[in-house]
């Protein structure tokens, strides 16, 4: 099991975030979890990437707590296994798309050489145009596909997305559903995603919503096979 | 390889571009260090002042010793003018107490000197002083040469060069060296009484230059005290007057340190004032003390309303960037890097403002240094010098210090932003 998140409790002053919460997440799945919005789920990933504590529970990487962690190895945990992805893309405005690509890959104090996966990134996810363009001078789709590349540059193993396509059009949140769909299945990623938006719901393995900090499952299984992988979207 | 530089000049243009966005921040660390760099070049400057006008550092085991109510030494004999006469010194002299005593010695006569060179002469009027050849000893390395002999030896201010140099100037001739003017011939001539009346004597005495000096602060020439004994007994024997030869200040060396109380007692009782380290360290330190007060205080304010400043300033810029560092954290930044890089950040432009504070200062220094004679004639005798390279390290630390210790509770706002809210707003 790539992820187990076990019994996670957590408080803000009197008011319950999460109780009890408990899922685990394998390679090559993809997990939707829902809710209203401030019911936690955002909290959630924050725990679940180490960057918020909860007040007790366990949240198991390849067996490993990383709750226990120090902050020097939970920022190397989430340079190297982990990838983000945000509804507002959260791009470096004063950086070029490339920039932006290459910087989690520079973060390292010996920095692999990842100019040959950034031109492969650059095929795969179509953005070989805009690359050398700054942010501000992009679509909303081109945002979000630049902060795929991000996520993904590092080759981590799960993708924490928070509300991806919460401010895309219908067409571009379409091409994005089909990238993770394309990352689960060639990249055997495994996929936590945050989201209202129910195309996303529907290609996920696992969906679980989040009530009154009580995270449900709500029993459905999604077929992968039923999964179409978008013509548009090349692999390399 | 490559890549790794590519890294280091991706963080250090990354790192260039913050400092550069934030240079406005510490902005007021440039009057912190410009202060401090006068304040350094004035506490230098009244030091050298105080220890130049005090005829050189006194010893531990010497006193200075000058005439009752009197508190400066007066090398030019003026009318009321105290001093200590002939007798008191040989009396002091004979004190068992000292192992020496020398003194700085004046005639009431007035001094001519006149110097020839290309057919051109030149003639000037200058204050005399005798000093005893031991008392160079510690003062100038040519100091056996010293004695009464023919040509009179004489010892004139390093200033008078440039004098010299001045009037050959006006003849069009070229400048002279120092070394080219040692054993220069000069005639010097003693004149007693007012001019055009019975007591009108002169004295010629074929002379040369001995020497130059700016240790011996003296506004005229040194001739040996022999020499000037020499004169007056001269004076004396044609003409049974005193020719007023006296001292203005005799410089002791007492055998014991330990005795020194009573052995000042003892030169009170005859009517003398009395010098020691002891009173000119007290009085020195004194005035180093309230300049030292006034301007610690002046630092003390530009210091905290500097960190107050900064402190504001570094805050606002962690809320302009917080979404940046939550970003940086999210993608794999650690706090502690944060927290450093920040802490750079701000040592950077603090290093900035610290070269620019130092040539600020020194330029006001150099703008001073002209207009304080100007405005207090008072003060034309205290030498503002501009600071040196040592001041521009320290400015360059203490700014970078100032600024880092000052964005550190920033830093570390930086370092714990509730990151997910950054990212969402």
């Amino acid at each position: 099991m790539l992820l187990s998140v076990e019994n996670i409790n957590l408080k803000f002053g009197k008011r319950v975030i999460l109780n009890n919460v408990s899922f685990k997440a394998d390679s090559g799945k993809i997990i939707a979890i829902t809710g209203k919005s401030g019911c936690g789920k955002t909290t959630l990933l924050g725990i679940v990437s180490g960057l918020l504590k909860p007040d007790s529970g366990k949240v198991l990487y390849k067996n490993k707590n990383i709750l226990r962690w120090g902050d020097f190895r939970k920022s190397h945990f989430r340079n190297k296994e982990i990838g983000f992805v945000f509804q507002f893309f959260n791009l470096m405005p004063d950086m070029s798309s490339y920039q932006n690509i290459i910087f989690p890959a520079l973060l390292r104090i010996f920095p692999r050489n990842v100019k040959k996966d950034i031109n492969n990134l650059v095929e795969y996810l179509n953005i070989k145009d805009i690359i050398n363009h700054h942010p501000e001078t992009l679509s909303g789709g081109e945002r979000q596909r630049v902060a795929i590349a991000r996520a993904i540059i590092n080759k981590p193993k799960m993708i924490l997305a928070d509300e991806p396509t919460g401010n895309l059009d219908n067409t571009t949140a379409e091409d994005i559903k089909n990238l993770f769909i394309k990352l689960k299945k060639e990249e055997n990623m495994s996929l936590i995603i945050v989201t209202h938006d129910k195309r996303l719901v529907d290609i996920a393995d696992e969906h679980l919503h989040l009530e009154n900090g009580i995270l449900k499952k709500t029993g459905r299984q999604k077929e992968t096979k039923k999964v179409k992988a978008v013509k548009t979207v090349k692999k390399k | 390889m490559n890549f790794i530089i590519y890294k280091i000049l991706f963080i250090a243009k990354d790192n260039f571009t913050n400092i550069i966005r934030s240079v406005v921040s510490s902005f007021g660390i440039l009057f912190l260090i410009s202060f401090f760099v006068i304040y350094i070049s004035l506490r230098d400057s009244v030091t050298s002042y105080v220890k130049g006008n005090l005829f050189d550092n006194l010893a531990s085991d010497e006193i200075k010793i000058l005439p009752k109510n009197t508190k400066e030494i007066e090398f030019v004999k003026r009318p009321g003018s105290r001093a200590i006469p002939l007798s008191t010194a040989n009396t002091i002299r004979k004190m068992p107490d000292f192992i020496s005593v020398h003194g700085v010695s004046r005639i009431g006569f007035t001094l001519r000197v006149e110097g020839e060179m290309l057919g051109k002469t030149k003639r000037m009027y200058v204050p005399v002083c005798g000093v005893d050849r031991d008392f160079l000893k510690t003062r100038t390395n040519k100091w056996r040469s010293f004695t009464n002999r023919r040509p009179v030896p004489i010892i004139a201010p390093k200033f008078s060069i440039d004098m010299l140099n001045n009037y050959f100037a006006m003849d069009n001739i070229d400048p002279i060296p120092e070394s080219e003017l040692i054993g220069f011939p000069l005639t010097l001539t003693f004149a007693t009484g007012a001019r055009n009346t019975e007591e009108r004597k002169t004295y010629d005495f074929e002379a040369e230059v001995h020497s130059f000096t700016d240790v011996i602060n003296i506004p005229g020439v040194i001739v040996p005290t022999d020499f000037l004994k020499e004169i007056a007994q001269k004076y004396y024997a044609e003409n049974r007057k005193s020719a007023g030869m006296e001292y203005a200040v005799l410089f002791a060396k007492v055998k014991d340190v330990d005795k020194l109380p009573q052995t000042v007692e003892e030169l009170k009782k005859l009517g003398l004032n009395i010098q020691s380290q002891k009173d000119v360290t007290e009085k020195t330190s004194k005035a180093m003390r309230i300049i030292d007060s006034f301007s610690l205080g002046v630092i003390a304010i530009f210091f905290l309303l500097t960190s107050i400043s900064i402190f504001n300033s570094y805050l606002t810029i962690v809320y302009i960037r917080s979404k940046k560092f939550s970003l940086k954290r999210i993608l794999g930044y650690s706090k502690l890097r944060i927290l450093f890089g920040f802490i750079f950040e701000s040592a950077c432009v603090g290093a900035l403002y610290g070269l620019a504070g130092y040539f600020t200062g020194n330029m006001i220094i150099r703008y001073f240094s002209v207009k304080i004679p100007q405005f207090l004639p008072s003060l034309s005798s205290i030498t503002i010098a501009e600071s040196g390279t040592d001041t521009l390290f320290l400015c360059i630390v203490i700014s970078s210090a100032v600024s880092a210790v000052s964005a550190l509770i920033p830093a570390i706002f930086a370092s714990n932003i509730n990151l997910f809210k950054a990212v969402r707003r």
